[in-house]
C-alpha cells in the first residue's frame, strides 16, 4: 500500500512539473518528492525512485552536474536522516529548502542569484508540496 | 522476506538503468503521457504566430511600403538549451555561436516573431536576451497607422510611451521601428490598451502568439547594422 501510494504521488509531482512549466514556473516536484521518499524508504527503494526520476525527466540530456546532484541529493538527506534521526517533518521540510537551493546554485547559480525571488517561490511551493506528500505518505 | 525484496528492487532499478542509458524515448514519451502537449508545427499555435507576421507585413506595406526589405537575410538555425531546473524567460542559450557567424546584436526569431537579441557570442554557444527580460527596450512601431511607441520588456512586456490621441486598439500588431534590429519584425499584438499613470501616454499590455517557456528552436537573423 505505501509503494502504491508512493508511485501515486511520485506520478502526481512529475505532472506537477510538466505542467507548472508552461506557466512561467518549474517547480522541483520530483525532487521535493524524492526528498520526503528518503524519509519514508529504504535505499534501494528509493533507488529506483530516484532513477525512474532520471529517466522520466531525461536528466540525461541536461548537464552532468544537474544529473550528479538530482541522483545525489536524495541519497545525501537519506544518509544524514539514518546518521542523525530526525522529525520527517521538520526534516524533509528543511531537507527539500536545502536541496533545492543547493540544486540551484549547483546548476545555474548567476541565474538562481538574478532570479532569487523565483527560487524562493519555488522553495516555498516545494516545501508545501512535501509536507502534503508526507501527510498523504502517513495519513 | 527482506532479502528478496532487495533483490527485486536491486532488478527493477538495474532495468531503470539499462532504459536511461539505452533507451531514453521511453522517458520522453512518458512525459508526453503525463504533460502537456508540445507544440507541434501545424497546431492553432504556429497559425497564430504566422497570423501576428502577416499582420506586421501588411502593417509594414499600408505605412511604408518602399521601405520593406526586398531581401531575407540568411538566416541561422539554432536549438534553444534546456535550463532545468530553471524557466527563466530573460534569456535563453543557443548552440548556435562565433562559428555559425552569430554575433552580438543577431536578431532572434521564433515563427518569424522577434524573441531576443543576442547579448553575447562564444565559438558554439550565444546567449540571448529576451523581450522578457526587464532590461529590453525597443522602439516599435503599432499597427497600420504606425504609431510610435517603446516596448519595455520585463515578466509582462509593456508598450509605453504611446501618444495619448493615438488610435490603438486590442489586436493591432507591434512591430520592430529600432536602429539596432532589422525594421518591422513582429513582436506581437496589443492586448489591453490604458492610459500611463503620467497622464501623458497611452501604454498597452502585449499578448504573444508563443509560449517562451516551449520554444525548442529558433532562428538568428543576422543583424547587418
Amino acid at each position: 500500500m505505501k509503494h502504491i501510494s508512493a508511485i501515486i504521488i511520485f506520478l502526481l509531482a512529475v505532472m506537477l512539473q510538466l505542467w507548472f512549466a508552461p506557466a512561467g514556473m518549474r517547480g522541483d516536484f520530483v525532487l521535493t518528492a524524492l526528498i520526503v521518499f528518503a524519509f519514508l524508504f529504504e535505499f534501494w527503494e528509493l533507488s529506483v525512485f530516484v532513477l525512474l526520476g532520471f529517466l522520466v525527466l531525461n536528466l540525461s540530456f541536461y548537464s552532468v552536474v544537474a544529473m550528479i546532484f538530482f541522483v545525489g541529493l536524495p541519497f545525501v538527506v537519506y544518509f544524514l536522516r539514518k546518521r542523525f534521526p530526525m522529525n520527517p517533518w521538520l526534516g524533509s521540510a528543511v531537507g527539500i529548502a536545502g536541496s533545492i537551493v543547493v540544486f540551484y546554485i549547483a546548476t545555474a547559480p548567476f541565474s538562481a542569484f538574478q532570479n532569487a525571488g523565483l527560487v524562493l517561490i519555488d522553495v516555498l511551493a516545494c516545501i508545501v508540496f512535501g509536507e502534503l506528500v508526507l501527510c498523504g505518505m502517513e495519513g | 522476506m527482506q532479502y528478496h525484496q532487495s533483490w527485486f528492487l536491486g532488478i527493477v532499478a538495474a532495468l531503470l538503468l539499462f532504459f536511461i542509458v539505452f533507451m531514453p524515448m521511453l522517458g520522453v514519451r512518458v512525459r508526453e503521457l503525463l504533460g502537456p502537449q508540445v507544440a507541434t508545427s501545424n497546431n492553432s499555435e504556429q497559425l497564430a504566430a504566422e497570423n501576428e507576421s502577416l499582420k506586421a507585413q501588411l502593417a509594414e506595406l499600408t505605412d511604408v511600403e518602399k521601405e520593406m526589405p526586398t531581401s531575407t537575410p540568411n538566416a541561422v538555425r539554432a536549438m534553444v538549451y534546456s535550463e532545468y531546473p530553471f524557466n527563466f524567460k530573460n534569456e535563453m542559450t543557443l548552440n548556435a555561436g562565433i562559428t555559425d557567424n552569430v554575433a552580438a546584436k543577431d536578431v532572434v526569431m521564433f515563427q518569424e516573431n522577434l524573441v531576443g537579441i543576442i547579448e553575447s557570442s562564444a565559438a558554439h554557444r550565444s546567449v540571448a536576451q529576451t523581450i522578457f527580460d526587464p532590461n529590453f527596450k525597443l522602439h516599435v512601431r503599432i499597427g497600420s497607422s504606425g504609431y510610435d511607441a517603446l516596448l519595455v520588456g520585463g515578466a509582462y512586456p509593456m508598450v509605453e510611451s504611446i501618444a495619448k490621441n493615438a488610435a490603438v486598439s486590442a489586436g493591432d500588431i507591434v512591430y520592430s521601428a529600432d536602429a539596432n534590429v532589422p525594421y518591422a519584425m513582429s513582436l506581437g499584438e496589443i492586448a489591453n490598451v490604458s492610459l500611463a499613470a503620467d497622464n501623458l501616454f497611452q501604454e498597452a499590455s502585449l499578448s504573444f502568439p508563443y509560449d517562451m517557456g516551449m520554444i525548442q528552436t529558433v532562428e538568428i537573423v543576422k543583424n547587418a547594422q
